[in-house]
C-alpha cells in the first residue's frame, strides 16, 4: 500500500470493512438458520410423474426436474451476492422419494430430535409427505427395487451390521460428479447444450430401438436445459422485483445486478467473474435438485474461473478485494446446501455436509504448474469464512510454488482442517489406473472427501465399504460375530488349532475374499437397478461424451467410465492385530491362541497383562517394517481381489482406504481385537494409524503410511495427522509443515490433512457449544461444525487429538 | 527409584567392537522443528557434568542406563515382583520397591513388565544402530535442509562415540548439529566438534559464582569452549534458558549478549528459551526431587523485554519466526575426506 494517496487508502480500508461486514452478516444469517427438510422439490417431482405415466423413464425424470425448476420458491436473502436455494428456506436438504421415502416414514418421529443431524420438518410437510408422496412412490423406489433383488445372504452382512455398507447406493442417488465447466457449461451455457441436443436429435429416426432410445435421451436433455434456463430467469425476476421494493440504493443496485446476471446465466456462458460464480451455484442447485446425493464437486475452480477473473481485473471491472468478497459469498452458499441423511447415514457422514469438493493448484493438462492468483484468493476466502464447505483440496507437485504451499500450511494451521492436501503425481497415477490417458489424468480434481476423479469420468468412486477387522474377528471366532454370536463369515477352523501364523493369515484372507465376493454381487445388482429406474439426464448434460453418444451416464454414455470403488475400513487394526498375534503368540510364545481368544471373548476382563503385551507389540504408524509390511500386504490383497471383479460395463472394481466416519459404527459392531483394542472402540480412520498408537512422531507415521502402494488404492487414501498448535508456532512451524508435505509426497503417498487443535479447546466446545457456533473441525476427509456433530463423533475427534504422554 | 537402582556397569564401558563404538543414549526423537535448522532427528546422549535445577531431562544426568518407573501405566499385575531375584521390585502403584535392599538394576523386572510401566531410561547402543535410525528420515532432511542434532545430557561427554556417528553422517551428507552446555573436555572432544555443521551453545549465567550455584559448576571452561568453537568458524547459536528469578535479570542477559558480540564471531544470534515444566513426570519416574516447583515460566512480555536487551547489544534474536540462520542460508554439505 506504500505510495497510495491517503484518500484512496482510506477508501480501500472502508471497503475492506464493508467486505468483512457482509461476510459477518451472511454468517450470522447462516448461524440462525435451522437445517430443514424442504418438500418443494419432492412435491413438484411427484406432481410431474403423475402427469407422465407411460413415458420413457429418462424423459419422465427430466420433465419432473423441469417442473421443479419452474415451481420451487426463489427466495433471495439479505446481503447475498450469489443467490439460490433448494426451495423455501435457508439451509435445506431435499428428499428424493424415487430413491427412498421409507426411511423418512420410519424415522419421522425422531427426525427433528435425533442426536445426529436433526432436521426441522413442519407438520404441514409431514402431512403432505404421508398423504401425497408416500402413496405414489410405494413400490417404486430405488430402495425397494434394490432390497427386493438383494439376496438374504447379502442383507445379513450388508445392512446395519457394521460389516459392510452400501446404503448410499440403494437409498440415494450416485452423486459423485464434477460438472464440466471448462468444456461444456462455461462454453455453451444451457442454451447451447439445448441447441446441440436439438441438432443431434435430428440425426436419428424412430426406426430402431437404439435410435428411439437416443431420441428419448436428447428429449430429456432438452427438458433439463429448459428447466435450468427457467430457474435462472425466475431468479432474475425475483431479484428485479425485490430491487424495486428496496429503499437502500446500494442494495437496490446489487439486486439489479443480480437480476442481470441471472438473465444471462445459466442460459449463456458467464461473461464476468461474478456471473461465473453464480453459474457454479446454479449448477450445484441443479445437481442437488436432480438427485439429493453427496459429492457434486466444483472441480478446478482456480483453473476455469481464472480467464474471467483476469479479464475483469484487466478491464477494471473488479478489484482483487471485490473478487474475494464474491468468492466468500459463494463459499457460504455452498455451506447452506446439504445431502439429506438417514439415521444410519448420519452415523457415517454426519455434519450437514454436501461433500462439494473444490480443487486448487495442481498441473495443467500438459504438465505445467497451474497455480495462479485465484488459487491464493480461494485459500484466503476459505480462511476468512471458516465454514465447512466447500471441501477445499489442494494439489501439490514438485513445481508448486513455495509461497502457495506456505499459504496452504498457514490455512491448515488455523485448525479447521482445511485444506485437504493431495499429491498431484499420485492422483494422476490413480486416474491412469482407473483407465484415463495421462493428460486427462493430470487434469484430475478432488471428489467428495479425498477421492481423485475428473470432470471427464463417470464412476461410483464409493460403491460401499467393508470392515476388514470383522474378517479378523471371524478368523478368530470361526466366522461368528463376537458381539452377537451370529455366523456372518466363513465357518473356518477353531482358532486354537492354528499351527502357524501363516495359516492364520491365509484364513483371514479367505474371509476377506468371501466379503469381496458379496460386495461384488451387491454392486452389480445396484448398478442394474440404477440403470433401470434412475437414469441421470441432468448429469448427462454436464459430462463429456453423453451428448455425442446419445446415451445417459447410467448406460455408459460418458467419454470415460471407471469401475466401482470399495473402501476398506479397519485395515490398520487388522495389520496391528496380526502383528500382535505374531509377536505374542507365535514368536515370543507368551500366550496361546486359546488364551488369546478367551481374553477377546471376555473383552480382556482379568487379562490386562495380556492386553498390555498386545498393545506393546509393533503398531502401524511407527515406521516399523514388521507391521507396516502387513498393512501393505492387506491393502495390496484388497486391490488384487477387487480388480478381478467386473461391473455392468465390464470395468474392473478397485479399492480405497479412505474414511468419513466409517470407523465409528464399524468399530461399534466388533468385540475386542488382538491389537489390544477393546470392544466397541472406533477403528483406525482411513489409512491413518489407530489413535494413540503412533508414538514415534509425524515422520515415522508418514513413512509407515507411505509404504502403502497408494496408486493401487485409486478410490483414495487418507492420513489425518494431529498437531498441538504450539508445536507449529512461527514461520519455523509453517516451513516445517511444508517440508513434511513435500517429503511425504516424495515417498509416494497421496493425501494428508492436518488437525491443529488441542483437546482442551474441543472439550470446552463440548461444554460450551454456544461459544463455538461455527467452530469447524476436520472430521475425516471432510469438515463439519463441531457442535453439530454427534457426541460419538465429537468424542472420537477428541480421542484422536489427545497425544499419548508418558 | 534412586541411584541404588542404577546398573553399575552398563554405559561405563565404551567397547570398540569391529570398528563400532558404543555409547549410552536415552532417546531418539524423530521430527523436531526447534533443535536446529529444518526438520531434525534429535539423539539424546546420557551423562551431564552439570546439575541444573531446572533440567527438563533428569534422566540425562547420569551416564548409566536407569530403570524408570511410570506409575500411570502400572496395572498392578505383580509380574515385576515375581521376576525380581532379590524380591525388591513391586508394582509402581505400590511404590515400585519394597523397603530395604539394593537394586542391582539387572532389568529382569523391566523384561517382565507387560505395560511398559517399568522401562529402561537409557541403553547401550552401537553407533551404527544410531546412524541407521538417523538415516530413516533422510527424505525429510532433504526437503527441509534439516539433519541430526545431538543433545542430552552433554553429548560431548561421549566424544569418540559422537565422532564415529558424525563421520557416518558426513559420508551421506547429513547436516549435523549439537546442543551443548559447554562443559566438556576440549582435548577429548575437538575432533568431534570439528565435524559439526552447527553448534547450539547454552550460556546459563555469565557470573561464575552464580553459575556454580545454579548448575553445580563454574562457567570458566564453558566460556573458553565457546570461544574455541567460534574460533573454528562453525556457525553457532547461543541459547539462554530463561528461568524466572534465577538468570532472567536484564544485566545477565546483557552480559551474555555482549560476550557473544565481542567473543563469538561465528554466532548467528541468541535464542532465549522460556523455562517450562514438561519434564516433571520424569522426576517422579526416577524418584528424584524437583526443586523449582514454585517457579512460574516467564510470560511473553518478559521474554519480549529480554529480547529487546539482546537486540540493543547488537546481537540478533532467534525466534520461531526467524529461522535458525537469520539470513536464510542453506546449510552446506561438507566434502568428505
Amino acid at each position: 500500500m506504500t505510495g497510495m494517496p491517503a484518500a484512496v487508502l482510506k477508501e480501500e480500508i472502508n471497503r475492506k470493512d464493508q467486505r468483512g461486514a457482509r461476510r459477518e452478516a451472511l454468517m450470522e444469517q447462516f448461524r440462525k438458520a435451522t437445517p430443514a427438510i424442504c418438500l418443494e422439490r419432492t412435491l413438484a417431482f411427484t406432481r410431474s410423474h403423475k402427469k407422465t405415466e407411460g413415458q420413457p423413464v429418462i424423459v419422465r425424470r427430466a420433465k419432473a426436474f423441469r417442473e421443479v425448476c419452474e415451481s420451487i420458491s426463489t427466495p433471495i436473502f439479505d446481503h447475498e451476492l450469489v443467490v439460490g436455494t433448494l426451495g423455501n428456506g435457508h439451509r435445506l436438504g431435499v428428499l428424493c422419494p424415487e430413491m427412498s421415502w421409507r426411511w423418512l416414514v420410519e424415522e419421522m418421529d425422531s427426525i427433528t430430535t435425533r442426536e445426529a443431524e436433526p432436521y426441522a420438518f413442519s407438520d404441514e410437510n409431514r402431512k403432505r409427505f404421508l398423504e401425497e408422496i408416500v402413496p405414489y412412490w410405494k413400490g417404486q423406489s430405488l430402495e425397494e427395487f434394490c432390497l427386493d433383488r438383494m439376496p438374504e445372504e447379502h442383507k445379513k452382512i450388508g445392512i446395519g451390521t457394521g460389516v459392510m455398507d452400501t446404503e448410499m447406493k440403494w437409498r440415494s442417488g450416485v452423486g459423485e460428479i464434477t460438472p464440466d465447466h471448462q468444456d461444456i457449461l462455461f462454453k455453451k451455457g444451457y442454451l447451447g447444450i439445448q441447441r446441440e441436443a436439438e441438432e443431434n436429435r435430428q440425426k436419428f429416426d424412430n426406426l430402431s430401438p437404439e435410435s428411439r432410445e437416443k431420441i428419448d435421451f436428447y428429449n430429456a436433455v432438452i427438458e433439463i436445459c429448459e428447466g435450468m434456463i427457467r430457474l435462472g430467469l425466475r431468479y432474475a425476476d425475483a431479484a428485479a422485483a425485490l430491487g424495486a421494493k428496496t429503499d437502500d440504493p446500494v442494495r437496490r443496485r446489487e439486486l439489479e445486478q443480480i437480476s442481470e446476471i441471472c438473465r444471462n446465466v445459466p442460459a449463456h456462458p458467464p461473461a464476468s467473474f461474478h456471473e461465473g460464480l453464480q453459474m457454479i451455484f446454479f449448477v450445484q442447485l441443479g445437481c442437488l435438485l436432480a438427485e439429493s446425493s453427496p459429492a457434486f464437486n466444483v472441480g478446478r475452480f482456480d483453473q476455469f474461473m481464472y480467464p474471467l477473473y483476469a479479464a475483469d481485473i484487466a478491464s477494471g471491472n473488479i478489484t482483487r478485494g471485490e473478487a474475494l468478497e464474491l468468492i466468500e459469498c459463494l463459499w457460504i452458499k455452498l455451506s447452506e446446501v446439504f445431502w439429506l441423511l438417514t439415521e444410519n447415514g448420519a452415523k457415517y457422514y454426519a455434519g450437514y455436509c454436501g461433500f462439494q469438493n473444490l480443487t486448487l493448484g495442481g498441473r495443467t493438462r500438459n504438465g505445467r504448474d497451474a497455480t495462479n492468483e485465484l488459487s491464493y484468493l480461494a485459500l484466503e476466502a476459505t480462511a476468512g469464512v471458516g465454514l465447512h464447505q466447500p471441501s477445499v483440496s489442494v494439489s501439490i507437485h514438485p513445481e508448486t510454488p513455495e509461497e502457495f504451499l506456505i499459504e496452504v500450511c498457514r490455512l491448515a494451521r488455523q485448525g479447521h482442517g482445511m485444506p485437504a492436501i493431495h499429491n498431484d503425481r499420485i492422483a494422476t497415477e490413480m486416474m491412469m489406473y482407473k483407465g484415463l490417458p495421462p493428460d486427462e489424468a493430470r487434469d484430475w480434481n478432488g471428489l467428495g472427501c479425498v477421492v481423485p476423479s475428473t470432470r471427464k469420468v463417470s464412476e461410483w468412486t464409493y460403491a460401499g465399504q467393508y470392515n476388514m477387522a470383522a474378517c479378523l474377528e471371524w478368523t478368530l471366532n470361526r466366522g461368528r460375530s463376537r458381539k452377537t454370536g451370529r455366523q456372518l463369515g466363513l465357518a473356518t477352523k477353531d482358532p486354537a488349532e492354528f499351527t502357524s501364523f501363516e495359516e492364520l493369515k491365509e484364513t483371514l484372507l479367505d474371509q476377506v475374499r468371501h466379503v469381496i465376493k458379496i460386495a461384488h454381487e451387491t454392486t452389480l445388482i445396484q448398478q442394474t437397478v440404477h440403470r433401470e429406474i434412475i437414469p441421470r439426464p441432468f448429469f448427462s448434460t454436464v459430462v463429456d461424451g453423453c451428448m455425442e453418444s446419445g446415451k445417459d451416464l447410467t448406460r455408459g454414455g460418458a467419454l470415460y467410465n471407471a469401475g466401482p470403488g470399495w473402501v476398506i475400513v479397519g485395515c490398520a487394526d487388522t495389520a496391528n492385530g496380526l502383528a500382535a498375534i505374531k509377536k505374542v503368540v507365535f514368536d515370543d510364545k507368551k500366550a496361546t491362541m486359546a488364551e488369546l481368544c478367551e481374553a477377546l471373548d471376555n473383552n480382556f476382563e482379568g487379562r490386562e497383562d495380556l492386553r498390555q503385551l498386545l498393545l506393546n507389540a509393533p503398531k502401524y504408524g511407527n515406521d516399523d517394517d514388521d507391521v507396516d509390511e502387513l498393512q501393505v500386504e492387506l491393502s495390496d490383497f484388497s486391490d488384487r481381489e477387487f480388480r478381478k471383479c467386473k461391473d455392468i460395463l465390464g470395468l474392473p472394481f478397485h479399492s480405497a482406504i479412505m474414511g468419513l466416519t466409517f470407523n465409528i459404527p464399524t468399530g461399534n459392531s466388533l468385540g475386542a481385537l488382538p491389537c489390544g483394542r477393546k470392544a466397541g472402540v472406533p477403528l483406525a480412520e482411513g489409512s491413518s494409524p489407530h489413535p494413540g498408537t503412533d508414538v514415534s512422531g509425524p515422520t515415522a507415521c508418514m513413512k509407515s503410511v507411505a509404504k502403502i502402494n497408494h496408486e493401487s488404492q485409486p478410490g483414495g487414501t487418507l492420513l489425518n495427522l494431529k498437531f498441538l498448535p504450539r508445536v507449529l508456532e512461527g514461520e519455523r512451524g509453517l516451513q516445517g509443515l511444508a517440508a513434511l508435505v513435500r517429503a511425504y509426497f516424495e515417498l509416494g503417498a497421496y493425501h494428508v490433512q492436518f488437525n491443529v487443535v488441542d483437546a482442551d479447546t474441543l472439550l470446552d466446545a463440548q461444554i460450551n457449544p454456544d461459544k463455538y457456533r461455527n467452530f469447524v473441525v476436520r472430521v475425516a476427509g471432510y469438515c463439519a461444525i463441531f457442535t453439530e456433530l454427534t457426541r460419538d463423533v465429537q468424542n472420537e475427534i477428541i480421542r484422536r487429538t489427545i497425544h499419548e504422554t508418558l | 527409584m534412586n541411584e541404588a537402582a542404577v546398573a553399575p556397569e552398563k554405559g561405563r564401558r565404551r567397547v570398540f567392537r569391529g570398528g563400532m563404538m558404543q555409547g549410552v543414549i536415552f532417546e531418539i526423537e524423530r521430527w523436531s522443528l526447534s533443535d536446529g535448522p529444518g526438520t531434525r532427528t534429535v539423539v539424546f546422549l546420557k551423562g551431564c557434568p552439570l546439575r541444573c535445577q531446572w533440567c527438563s531431562n533428569p534422566e540425562s544426568q547420569s551416564k548409566k542406563p536407569q530403570i524408570g518407573i511410570f506409575t500411570a501405566k502400572c496395572i498392578q499385575c505383580g509380574k515385576c515382583a515375581e521376576a525380581c531375584s532379590i524380591d525388591l521390585a513391586r508394582p509402581a502403584k505400590d511404590g515400585g520397591f519394597a523397603e530395604g535392599g539394593v537394586c542391582a538394576a539387572c532389568g529382569d523386572c523391566v523384561e517382565a513388565c507387560p505395560s511398559r510401566s517399568r522401562r529402561w531410561l537409557g541403553k547401550l547402543v552401537d553407533s551404527g544402530e544410531v546412524l541407521e535410525t538417523i538415516r530413516r528420515d533422510m527424505v525429510f532432511y532433504r526437503k527441509s535442509a534439516g539433519g541430526v542434532t545431538f543433545s542430552g545430557g552433554e553429548p560431548l561427554t561421549q566424544p569418540a562415540f559422537m565422532k564415529e556417528i558424525l563421520e557416518g553422517c558426513r559420508k551421506v551428507g547429513i547436516h549435523t548439529a549439537v546442543e551443548t552446555c559447554g562443559a566438556f573436555n576440549w582435548e577429548a572432544s575437538e575432533a568431534a566438534v570439528r565435524l559439526l555443521d552447527f553448534v547450539m551453545f547454552d550460556l546459563k549465567h555469565m557470573d561464575p559464582v552464580r553459575h556454580a550455584e545454579i548448575t553445580g559448576a563454574s562457567n570458566k571452561v564453558i566460556l573458553e569452549n565457546a570461544k574455541r568453537v567460534a574460533a573454528l568458524g562453525i556457525p553457532m547459536l547461543v541459547r539462554i534458558p530463561v528461568i524466572t528469578g534465577i538468570n532472567d535479570d536484564p544485566e545477565n542477559i546483557r552480559a551474555t549478549a555482549e560476550f557473544v558480540r565481542d567473543h563469538l564471531p561465528s554466532a548467528v544470534g541468541i535464542e532465549a528459551l522460556p523455562y517450562h515444566k514438561l519434564g516433571l513426570t520424569k522426576y517422579a519416574a526416577l524418584g528424584m526431587e524437583y526443586q523449582l516447583h514454585h517457579i512460574t515460566p516467564p510470560d511473553e512480555a518478559r521474554m519480549e523485554m529480554l529480547r529487546g536487551v539482546i537486540s540493543e547489544a547488537g546481537v540478533a534474536c532467534i525466534t520461531p519466526d526467524t529461522g535458525y540462520i537469520p539470513d536464510p542460508v542453506q546449510p552446506k554439505l561438507k566434502a568428505f575426506g
